[in-house]
């Protein structure tokens, strides 16, 4: 855990020092306030806006298997103490979610434009 | 434990300030790699430290209203998930840091990237920025799953989620036998998660550089740095969990690490450089329908094998 | 101090350049780009990626506009670079970079970059009377040139410091915030005015299309053609299999595929050299026939674009890699404006750049559409 966390204390330190020798190498050191890219026009309207997600069926989906994963692991570990029960168990579980996946791809949901 | 740590062994400091220089080393010969396949030319090789030296010197910019302090977050973070992924990766047969969790560890920082990099997309306030870090979500949504069962597929070969017991298993035959697909998966998923080459539509040409598009100097640096080291990060990985990591005749265990991690690097920009970028709306249902029962199909074989002693 | 400096030289040795090509310069932007190439001087893809902000030709007044835009969003050092004639392009390359590892001469104020609140200045004022959008945006561009040096002070007393903010109701620094509508999922989420165009990688120089974003899909997609009444009809009467290269390799730069961009752009350049023809027209067959034979790029550009019995996007790259290997091709017609709308409409915004860049589109053939203009 300190090597961790030397490990994130150095890289910090190390981006802390790019911006410093960033600030001694270039010429302009204030940052210049400019309009977003718009291809060369003027943009015409904030760009943070609700943006319409289409593939949010797909998080709902990927919800689900994410918390899988979670016990997979774990599992990975003591399958060869556990034997047969534990393949068993867990892949007729992820043949459930498949069973799922497969419903939402035949609904059209893991495809939007 | 019998085995040390890369900080036991080495000492704290040492220890640290060497990952950092593999990290780095590492994002410099992928990108380098990178730009000799691109360019076409033998002396593009140096190209990235001039491109690093360059951003250095030029100006930094904020555009019109941005979020400032969640861009600048997510262009801090990028650059440090990708050496933080480092902690767990052997370096001269070690890892800094050693638990019954490393790979779970590795998983996390490529997973707290999905925030990083929609970050840096969302900051600007800019919409090719902002197309760009929606991409990379539905991006990550097709490749996360994928790379997370590859990982699984060594842990599970390996009956230990530890990163140098999963080398040390691969004492007597590399998991690439009999998990090629989990390895090809695995590497085509990191390159997912740095957007890199084929998975680059979130920083694509088609969106004038997508998350990158509003960026200049020091911050594109940390960006571009960042997603060099994870690629690195990720060859490096790759060659531990499935090419044997420091296992080799002859040559010392490092250099054949090293060996192996240049040889995924190589084949990675290879392979990838000879196809167009992928659509994120057209690639998910791949990653869907075909990645993740084949990778599924592979951790399967992978269990069937463990119960009849295969690996022990 | 003088590590410094050569550090500088030594880091921009390579510039970064953005190039911004007016009508009628086809053969000039082959030679600098020719030449880009040779140096190992990258494209950039924005102005937050470049140094070298190069104009060929001479742009017409809207398109020198957008322009100044771009110049107002290049970072320092920055250097810009006119280039008229092709016998200049080489040296021009030189001083700009040259010019861009010179120090700086006054302090870092004086750079002469209009603020954003004066590029802007004038669409506040449209705003208000609650035009169009297409409208305010194009206004707004048409003036923003003339007022954009120095005059943000001034506008800033005009407005009485934030009460036009209150009068627009939900505008922020100088901008309004996206408005709702109904999209196709028949959900009420915000519609984002967006152009692309005039000046992207890969996208004919001049077009705008002008659209509502939802997500990332365009809808109710506009286009036209910047300095459409003033663009000079004559048109570049080149070699259709070097045009065939070049047209090839913009889409690839779209497509993401930059290796087989680099290999389409070669094998123009190599085709123009008399003295050996057939190592270009291998060049030329390998790149087209890498490209045809894609599956990969089947499966992300087939589809898209669909356009009568014309075919997709696929079937127009495909012809052009039978015009870049020398067969000969029956000609499309030719496509209006309005055609292309109709199919970028409903596009994510990724298949729409793809579609616009499996066209054949150049001002010379939007002539016979100038109403169009200033949607």
């Amino acid at each position: 855990m300190v090597a961790l966390l030397s490990l994130a204390a150095l890289v910090g330190a190390g981006i802390v020092g790019l911006y410093a020798l960033s600030a001694a190498l270039r010429t302009a050191r204030e940052p210049a306030a400019v309009l977003p890219y718009e291809s060369g026009l003027l943009p015409q309207q904030h760009a943070v806006s609700r943006y319409h997600a289409r593939w949010y069926a797909v998080t709902v989906l990927f919800l689900a298997f994410d918390m899988e994963m979670i016990f997979m692991y774990p599992w990975a570990v003591v399958v060869a103490d556990m034997g047969t029960t534990a393949v068993v168990e867990m892949f007729g579980f992820l043949a459930v979610l498949l069973v799922g996946v497969t419903y939402v791809w035949r609904e059209g949901a893991l495809r939007w434009t | 434990m019998p085995e040390q740590t890369l900080a036991e062994a080495w000492g704290l400091v040492p220890a640290v300030l060497g990952i950092v220089a593999v990290g780095l080393v590492l994002g410099v010969v992928v990108t380098a790699v990178d730009r000799v396949v691109v360019f076409g030319a033998p002396g593009a090789a140096v190209e990235p430290i001039r491109s690093s030296a360059r951003l250095l010197v030029e100006q930094r910019r904020t555009t019109l209203a941005p979020d400032r302090l969640l861009w600048r977050t997510g262009c801090v973070a990028v650059p440090t998930l990708a050496l933080l992924s480092l902690a767990v990766v052997p370096v001269a047969g070690r890892t800094l840091w050693s638990t019954s969790a490393d790979l779970v560890w590795f998983n996390a920082m490529e997973a707290l990237l999905w925030a990083a990099v929609w970050l840096v997309g969302w900051g600007p306030n800019a919409v090719h920025a902002l197309t760009g870090g929606y991409r990379f979500l539905a991006q990550g949504l097709a490749y996360e799953l994928p790379l997370m069962f590859a990982l699984i597929t060594a842990g599970l070969g390996a009956g230990s989620l530890r990163t140098t017991d999963v080398v040390a298993a691969q004492e007597s035959l590399w998991f690439v036998v009999t998990m090629p697909v989990a390895f090809v998966v695995f590497v085509a998923s990191a390159a997912a998660f740095a957007f890199w080459g084929p998975f680059a539509a979130p920083a694509a040409a088609d969106i004038a550089g997508g998350i990158t598009s509003e960026l200049s100097g020091v911050d594109r640096l940390l960006v571009e740095a960042g997603r060099a080291v994870f690629l690195g990060a990720s060859a490096a990985m790759a060659a531990a969990l499935f090419l044997g990591g420091d296992s080799g005749p002859w040559l010392p265990g490092p250099l054949w690490h090293l060996l192996k991690t240049l040889a995924v690097v190589a084949a990675l920009v290879w392979v990838g450089r000879r196809m167009p970028v992928l659509r994120p709306d057209r690639t998910v249902e791949v990653g869907w329908m075909v990645l993740v029962p084949l990778t599924l199909l592979q951790a399967l074989v992978v269990a069937v094998l463990v119960l009849n002693g295969f690996y022990a | 101090m003088d590590v410094i400096a050569r550090l500088r030289t030594w880091a921009l040795a390579r510039p970064r350049v953005l190039l911004v090509d007016a009508p009628g310069v086809t053969m000039l932007r082959w030679s600098v780009e020719a030449e880009l190439d040779r140096r190992g001087w990258p494209c950039a893809v924005s102005p937050a990626d470049t140094d070298l902000l190069v104009v060929l030709g001479e742009p017409g007044p809207e398109l020198a506009e957008a322009v100044e835009v771009l110049w107002s969003q290049v970072l320092e050092p920055r250097h810009r670079v006119d280039v008229q004639r092709t016998e200049d392009f080489a040296v021009a390359l030189d001083q700009g970079r040259a010019a861009l590892v010179r120090p700086a001469e006054s302090g870092t104020k004086g750079d002469g970059r209009p603020s954003p609140a004066s590029l802007l200045g004038k669409d506040e004022k449209e705003d208000a009377q609650d035009e169009g959008m297409g409208q305010a945006g194009h206004e707004g561009m048409g003036q923003a040139g003339h007022e954009g040096m120095g005059q943000a002070g001034h506008e800033g007393m005009d407005h009485g410091g934030g009460h036009e903010g209150m009068d627009h109701g939900g505008e922020v620094a100088g901008l309004p915030m996206a408005s709702t509508g109904p999209d196709r999922d028949g959900l009420e989420l915000d519609v984002l005015k967006v152009a692309l165009g005039p000046v992207l990688l890969g996208w004919p120089t001049g077009l705008v299309l002008r659209a509502d974003l939802q997500g990332d899909v365009l809808t109710s997609a506009e286009l036209a053609w910047l300095d459409a009444g003033t663009v000079s009809t004559a048109h570049d009467q080149s070699n259709s299999q070097r045009a065939a290269l070049d047209r090839l390799a913009h889409f690839l730069d779209v497509a993401g595929w930059p290796t087989a961009a680099r290999d389409a752009r070669r094998a123009r350049d190599r085709v123009a050299e008399e003295a050996n023809r057939d190592e270009a027209q291998r060049l030329a067959e390998a790149v087209a026939r890498r490209v045809s034979r894609s599956r990969t790029l089947a499966w992300t550009a087939g589809g898209i674009g669909r356009r009568g019995s014309g075919g997709d996007a696929l079937d127009r790259v495909r012809r052009w890699c039978d015009m870049a290997s020398g067969q000969p091709v029956e000609d499309l017609p030719a496509m209006s404006l309005d055609g292309v709308a109709a199919l970028v409409e409903g596009a994510e915004i990724g298949s729409a750049r793809l579609i616009v860049a499996s066209l054949d589109l150049s001002p010379v053939s939007a002539v016979s559409a100038p109403e169009h203009l200033h949607a």
